[in-house]
């Protein structure tokens, strides 16, 4: 009897532990910490910030687009841009983290809003920025995938392996894709409100970002597609563009809690990496600077003195003492470049001995900082070449002087020191001479100022000195340089997309006809 | 108790009516000095008959009339057949100990099965526990290294309690995480990598096999193929390694064992760099500090003076010094380690039960300074039997600690990375800093050369804090009721349940993070297993049938809680309090799969059998409708020996065959569907969100499978002197769950699906011989080989149904082009990369400056893992003397060395020493592929060695290598000393591991220098840490 007690018991505890977890098991594959659906206003922002992620505007914008346009100048080899090296991490980063940081946020939203009446703004807001952050990605590196883009999700496996279209094609479809969502924008329906980080859902200055960035895509095809660049140009020119600072294009950032909260160039240049510690103001720009007495010197530059090893007081700030460093250099061979006596100051510092050309101003690489995206001052500055191009019938001259006050005053943005007083401003402007200048000389004024007004901004500067040839660079000339010593046209694409995609990679390759530094993208009078 | 009698009645009867003339036979059986082994087998051959010792080690048997032979058996022992003359009723019978992998007999299975290795009709091998006492690692899987045919160990170089890579068979899945299940007691642990080096650096965070004493395992069957881990279901796929621990005997009183073990580990410098040219570039010597801290690692410099001829140069400090190789070497920078081990053990026990209690202390210094493992142990196992009542208790407790595990791989904090590449002519100790820690007067970083993300060695060793703490819980409780001898039910209750402490800071101060960061973590994992079983063995006539059914529940669940964050607010104050902006992070994630399995065995005459195994395993982490799956095996094995009259040469033949088809790679939760969540603390009062996912979620997704047949012999020659044992199998994977590579232009860099083909076949080889054997002297030899071939036999289609040639893993640091792929078409894990473009009639092709010129594209060069590895052993005892010495090798595979690139990029190798003084000329094709020569300047041959090396089949090489991985030397106090002592046995052995690269073809590194256990990395070189060899004593008393 015993024994039998003891077997039921064994059987019923053995059992028991079994009854109990009878329930579907599958419900547990409910991840109870992650939504399956959200408002996608939240990844539009998400999208928005990381247009400024710190690693791609690091590589892309400050060690290449900066020093090939001779904005900043640097003897340290990872500065690729200064001396025409290859770096495929550096080359390849815009496209490596911002089809998957920045454009599938865009693509996911676009693709959930889509005819949905009350979320036009939300998709608007998407499209005009997936088409400023492709365009930038065209410019950098020629045919791309567009209108694939970031749609992995979409249509089951379609959307893999997107393929890459022709620099025109992805022009011509900017264009439209851009106009849609304007016409569409309508302030009646729900506003993206303070998830929208540049202008805080107001339609109307969305309107006039469209056209702005409508006008900077016409602008850069006017070389090879001058019917379809005044077209475009016209129309977003009377649709209505940006007509004061107040309304610049530009991304809000704060000190934290984390990086995607910060500027991402500038958590690169100083607040975390301090990069700028490693380049200096291009002597290219100071001197353009000086000889102009462009009131913007002692804004771009901080001073001369190592922020490390002098004082605050030991660092000479006036206006006569800055000095650029030419680009081209290493710190081996940099000294055969200067005077006698700036090369012996420098070989008599045993560390950082590139203090003794102007640094960046940290004033404006604080976390906080805006991250430009198009500016009033541009605008005005592509009116007054559209002017002498004939599409405008305004007067150039006034476009030149509202571009040029406007991009001096947009530096107060930055802080508050860099306000310049009215006559100052005039007092330059004046000294460029433009109303006496020939037709050719004003293309001249009107490409360096564009350059002067987009520095931070350098793979737009880099694009319209491609497009203009101004201001006229000296390329550098040095024996390691990867292809030639000429400024390069583009940068090489990404290398995972070599195997990771590779026919569609190869297309694109053939059509352009390589895919090297010098390989010129079509509205560059390439294919 | 009336059931019972019935049946034992019903039992008698069928006995008495199967022998009528019968005699009561009984003894004892002991085994090593003369202990009683309990439950050994005592089968009486050509009858049915058979017994179970007791706790004394006694048996009682019925046996026919006349002589008979006797068969024991029991596990870790050499069976032995004795003739019993007819007139005897008692006989005792001792057992020798078997050798493991040798002509054992008795092995644990599946489940904890024991099986006679005679009947099994796949192949196990079975490692007995002081095979890992012997020269011990504080990673168990090390200790397998070179022990078992058709097992792979690979232990990457990441320092002491860094995690190893065990590999059954080539592995069944083209997945990183290719490694066995280890089963500890019948329950499932979690022996997963906490986390490896990659691309971007970082460390190896080590595995759950560090938590195992070696002292307190009995014994470790390596479940090789399908058929033999069928039983496991969807996580034995990748084959299953069951540890049995000890358990306390029967014996008089209580028994004491002690074991101390101190070992020394020092590094091995293998790097053998020119020594005529010094710190410089382009030709020139550095002149100022600025041009010594921009030559920084390069050695394009000048020529050395000698003693008369020596130049003085200033360096990056501004001190003028020497211009001379220094002889320093990575001796200077790390330590030589040492390590500890002291365990405790105490057993006994009588015919109601037994216990065994053990407590481990191990502490062990890393080469790397300031770096530590320790780790304490306590090991219990109680057995009590009251009435048909057997109930089990073996838990683990284990409290972990390890401190500042080196980071390998990319730079940033690698220490390595700047000790390998040291320019000569700076002393370390001068890079050593103010107070030796790599730091200036005012506590930062001390920088000697450019780069900033090139860490200071002194600095990286005691300004990048890591310290990860476990308390881990490991133990089960089973509880067994046997109805009758044939017929038992057993539950069991398991949990493995760890607590993890992760806590890490980058100092403040440090030159590319000058404010630093600190994060902390908390991780909790538990699994939990439940099962029940029902087992059966019986004989009727020529037959034995055992069979057993059963069901488990797995549930396993995860959580993490960390904070922490950049930018340290008040300097050097190194808290998780003191960051600028804090941040949390919180995961979870759980997972369960239920089971229902059964086998049937099926004996003829003892020597034809048949086995038949099943399991359905139903998981939670796939879709319903396609979330079971069955598990189907089966086996056949046949003794010759028995069956027929073999020559009189043969002991024993046999011949096995089996098929099986297991699964698994059942994918990780939540990867079914799309999801969203938020990022960070939102931005200026609004909402970020993002996609989850990083990779294309697939609703869709399906177990693999793995089906394998397996044949195989074992013979045994000449007195069971020879022995051979030869397994041929094929396995093919299909389905495989796969994170393929898409284009990142998509969107997303990968997609998770249901591709592939993976075949792997190969042959594993196991001789056994006693070479030479008399009184006092015994020589065994012992050789394993396996040679498994994979292939990649297809990775599906794309999007336009074209076939996908390759997939992506893990890329090399270097990132020039060079990475891991499978290919298909070619063996797992292909190292890719750039060859040196050829023309048609294969000249080599130099541009216009003479340098040479890559390939288009990224090609196939070689495969990144061994297909060939083995090991061979020597054991030679002497009266009381035991020498005990293992050679290990690895053959087929390559390696990309990330070392040799910077030896040539940095003018370090000696083959950049060519054209130094006139230039170097190149004779080569132009690009229009005509012939033409080149004078490189010598202030330009830095620029072509600097080519040459970005080609990437320049710095591949045959990995190849052989080992003297093991030696140890032991005596054992004679029996007549001991008599007046309370020692039962004493032995004292010298051990040493790693002695000697015995042959290598890398130049500069260890050919064991991966950075990384996961499988998607094997093949790249990275600055791991160097090699090192150990050597120490190890005393062991048991009283």
């Amino acid at each position: 009897m015993k024994k039998i007690v003891q077997m039921i018991f064994a059987i019923t505890t053995m059992v028991m532990v079994f009854v109990s977890c009878k329930k579907d098991i599958t419900d547990l594959n409910v991840d109870k910490n992650a939504a399956t659906d959200m408002d996608m206003a939240y990844l539009v922002s998400n999208g928005t910030l990381r247009i400024a992620g710190e690693y791609e505007n690091t590589r892309a914008n400050m060690l290449y687009a900066a020093t090939m346009i001779q904005h900043t100048a640097s003897t340290a080899g990872y500065f690729s841009g200064d001396r025409y090296l290859y770096s495929a991490q550096y080359s390849g980063a815009y496209m490596e983290r911002h089809f998957t940081d920045v454009i599938r946020n865009f693509s996911q939203a676009i693709d959930k809003t889509k005819g949905v009446a009350d979320l036009v703004n939300i998709n608007s807001t998407a499209v005009i920025l997936r088409a400023f952050d492709l365009h930038r990605m065209t410019d950098l590196y020629g045919d791309i995938p567009y209108t694939q883009a970031g749609y992995g999700l979409i249509d089951g496996d379609k959307n893999w392996f997107p393929k890459y279209e022709s620099q025109k094609d992805v022009y011509a479809a900017l264009v439209k894709d851009i106009k849609a969502a304007r016409d569409k924008m309508n302030a009646s329906a729900k506003s993206m409100g303070a998830q929208d980080f540049i202008y805080g859902g107001d339609v109307a200055k969305w309107k006039k970002f469209a056209n702005s960035l409508l006008m900077r895509i016409a602008m850069r095809m006017s070389n090879v597609d001058a019917a379809t660049a005044s077209a475009v140009y016209k129309e977003a020119y009377a649709s209505g563009a940006f007509t004061s600072n107040a309304d610049n294009g530009h991304i809000k950032f704060t000190t934290g809690p984390q990086g995607i909260n910060r500027n991402g160039l500038n958590d690169g240049y100083w607040n975390t990496y301090k990069y700028s510690k490693d380049c200096k103001i291009s002597k290219t720009f100071i001197n353009w600077m000086k000889a102009n007495n462009d009131p913007r010197l002692m804004i771009v530059s901080g001073g001369i003195g190592s922020p490390d090893l002098d004082a605050a007081t030991a660092w000479k700030t006036g206006v006569a003492d800055q000095e650029g460093m030419p680009n081209g250099y290493t710190s081996a061979n940099i000294a055969t470049a200067l005077s006698t006596a700036k090369a012996a100051e420098y070989k008599s510092f045993t560390a950082q001995a590139n203090r003794v050309f102007s640094m960046l101003n940290l004033k404006y690489l604080d976390w906080e900082d805006p991250y430009l995206l198009i500016t009033y001052g541009e605008v005005e500055l592509m009116n007054a070449e559209a002017a002498l191009k004939g599409w405008l019938t305004t007067s150039a001259e006034t476009h030149f002087n509202n571009g040029v006050k406007a991009a001096i005053q947009n530096w107060a943005g930055f802080d508050a020191s860099f306000a310049r007083t009215t006559s100052e401003i005039d007092t330059y402007i004046a000294g460029r001479g433009f109303a006496a200048a020939s037709s050719a000389d004003k293309l001249k004024l009107i490409g360096e100022e564009y350059w002067a007004a987009t520095y931070l901004n350098d793979i737009e500067s880099w694009s319209n000195w491609r497009r203009t040839g101004f201001p006229v660079l000296v390329p550098t000339n040095d024996p390691n340089r990867f292809e030639a010593n000429e400024i390069p046209r583009r940068l090489i694409y990404w290398e995972s997309e070599i195997s990771s995609n590779p026919a569609n990679y190869k297309a694109a390759v053939d059509r352009m006809g390589g895919d090297k530094f010098m390989t010129k993208t079509w509205w560059d009078g390439g294919k | 108790m009336k059931l019972r009698l019935s049946m034992f009645l019903a039992f008698m009867c069928m006995m008495q009516a199967s022998f009528a003339q019968t005699r009561q036979l009984s003894g004892k059986v002991t085994g090593d000095k003369n202990s009683p082994l309990i439950s050994a087998n005592v089968i009486v051959k050509g009858a049915s008959a058979k017994a179970l010792t007791n706790s004394e080690g006694v048996f009682s048997v019925t046996v026919p009339t006349g002589n008979v032979v006797l068969e024991v058996s029991s596990v870790g022992y050499v069976t032995k057949q004795v003739q019993v003359a007819g007139n005897l009723t008692n006989v005792n019978v001792s057992l020798e100990e078997t050798q493991d992998n040798s002509l054992q007999d008795v092995v644990v299975t599946a489940l904890g099965i024991t099986k006679q290795t005679r009947n099994l009709s796949y192949s196990v091998t079975q490692l007995k526990g002081d095979r890992f006492t012997d020269s011990r690692t504080p990673n168990l899987g090390n200790a397998l290294s070179g022990k078992v045919a058709g097992v792979s160990v690979t232990p990457p170089a990441s320092g002491v309690g860094g995690s190893t890579r065990v590999l059954i068979r080539g592995g069944s899945s083209l997945q990183g995480n290719d490694q066995p299940l280890y089963v500890i007691n019948g329950v499932p642990m979690e022996s997963g990598n906490q986390g490896t080096a990659g691309l971007w650096g970082g460390n190896d965070a080590g595995d759950g096999l560090t938590a195992i004493n070696p002292d307190d395992i009995e014994s470790l069957s390596v479940l090789k193929g399908n058929t033999a881990a069928a039983l496991y279901g969807a996580r034995a796929a990748n084959g299953v390694i069951l540890i049995t621990t000890k358990s306390g005997k029967a014996r008089k009183g209580m028994g004491i064992s002690f074991n101390s073990n101190t070992t020394m580990d020092q590094v091995v410098d293998l790097y053998d760099f020119q020594k005529e040219y010094g710190q410089g570039i382009d030709g020139k010597l550095p002149a100022s500090a600025g041009e010594s801290l921009e030559a920084g690692l390069n050695n394009w410099g000048v020529k050395y003076g000698s003693t008369t001829t020596r130049q003085s140069t200033i360096q990056f400090d501004g001190a003028s010094r020497p211009y001379m190789d220094l002889g320093q070497g990575v001796k200077d920078f790390y330590r030589t380690a040492i390590n500890t081990t002291n365990s405790l053990a105490f057993s006994g026990g009588n015919q109601n039960g037994n216990y065994r209690f053990s407590v481990a202390d191990l502490r062990a210094e890393d080469i790397m300074p300031n770096a530590s493992f320790k780790r304490q142990t306590f090991n219990w196992n109680v057995n009590s039997k009251f009435d048909n009542f057997t109930l089990a208790f073996t838990g683990q407790y284990m409290k972990q600690k390890a401190k500042n595990r080196p980071r390998l791989s990319d730079t940033p904090g690698n220490g390595n990375f700047t000790t390998a590449m040291h320019p000569e002519i700076i002393p370390f100790s001068v890079i050593a800093g103010a107070t030796g820690k790599g730091d200036k007067k005012d506590g930062t970083e001390l920088g000697y050369q450019p780069n900033v993300y090139a860490t200071n060695p002194y600095w990286a060793a005691n300004s990048f804090f890591r310290q990860d703490d476990i308390d881990r819980f490991l133990g089960n409780v089973s509880l067994r009721y046997d109805f009758t001898k044939w017929l038992y039910m057993q539950g069991r209750i398991g949990t493995d349940y760890n607590v993890r402490d992760d806590a890490s800071y980058t100092g403040y101060g440090t030159a590319f993070s000058p404010r630093g960061d600190y994060n902390q973590s908390f991780r909790t994992n538990r699994e939990d297993n439940y099962d029940l079983l029902i087992g059966a063995n019986k004989e009727i006539k020529d037959f034995a049938f055992d069979a057993v059914i059963g069901a488990n529940a797995m549930y396993r669940v995860a959580e993490s809680k960390g904070g922490g964050g950049g930018n340290l607010v008040v300097p050097f104050l190194h808290s998780v309090t003191n960051v600028a902006a804090a941040s949390f992070g919180y995961g979870f994630n759980e997972q369960a799969i239920n089971s229902y399995f059964g086998s049937a065995n099926v004996t003829y005459k003892n020597y034809l059998n048949l086995s038949l195994t099943g399991r359905q395993d139903e998981f939670s982490t796939l879709a319903k409708g396609s979330n079971t799956l069955f598990y189907p095996s089966a086996g056949l094995s046949f003794v010759l020996s028995d069956a027929f009259k073999l020559p009189e040469v043969i002991n024993f033949g046999k011949l096995r065959t089996s098929w099986a088809q297991v699964g698994g790679g059942a994918p990780n939760p939540y990867l079914l569907g799309l999801t969203y969540g938020l990022v960070g603390a939102g931005h200026l009062g609004a909402n970020l969100g993002q996609i989850n996912n990083g990779s294309i979620p697939n609703s869709g997704l399906q177990p693999y499978t793995s089906s394998e047949i397996e044949f195989g012999a074992d013979f045994r020659f000449l007195q069971n002197r020879f022995g051979l044992d030869i397994t041929y199998y094929d396995r093919k994977t299909t389905n495989d769950i796969l994170s393929t590579g898409i284009s990142a232009t998509s969107g997303f860099g990968s997609t998770i699906v249901n591709i592939g083909e993976l075949q792997n076949r190969g042959i594993e080889l196991l001789l056994n011989a006693v070479v030479m054997q008399n009184k006092d002297f015994k020589w065994d030899v012992s050789f394993n080989y396996s040679n498994n071939i994979s292939e990649v036999l297809n990775l599906g289609t794309n999007a336009k149904g074209e076939p996908i040639k390759s997939i992506n893993l893990e890329e090399s640091r270097l990132r020039l082009g060079e990475r891991i792929q499978h290919i298909v078409g070619r063996p797992l894990g292909y190292i890719i990369g750039y060859k040196h473009k050829t023309t048609a009639s294969g000249m080599k092709i130099y541009d216009k400056d003479g340098y040479p010129v890559r390939s288009a594209a990224a090609e196939a060069i070689a495969v990144g893992r061994h297909p060939i590895a083995g090991g061979f052993n020597n054991t030679f005892k002497y009266k009381n003397w035991k020498l005990d010495m293992l050679v290990d090798f690895r053959q087929g595979g390559s390696i990309v060395s990330a070392t040799n690139y910077f030896a040539y990029a940095y003018g370090r190798g000696k083959e950049t020493l060519e054209g130094r003084s006139t230039g170097l000329v190149v004779t080569g094709a132009d690009e229009s592929g005509a012939s033409k020569t080149w004078n490189i300047p010598k202030e330009n041959v830095d620029n072509y060695y600097g080519r040459h090396a970005q080609i990437t089949e320049n710095i591949v090489y045959d990995a190849s290598f052989g080992k003297l991985r093991q030696l140890a030397l032991s005596y054992a106090l004679p029996a007549k000393f001991l008599a007046k002592t309370k020692f039962e046995n004493l032995t004292f052995s010298l051990v040493g591991r790693n002695l000697a690269l015995l042959w290598s073809n890398v130049p500069n590194i260890d050919p064991e220098s991966g950075y990384s256990s996961n499988g998607n990395s094997q093949g790249l070189e990275y600055f791991a840490m160097p090699q090192t060899r150990s050597f120490g004593f190890n005393l062991s008393v048991n009283f």
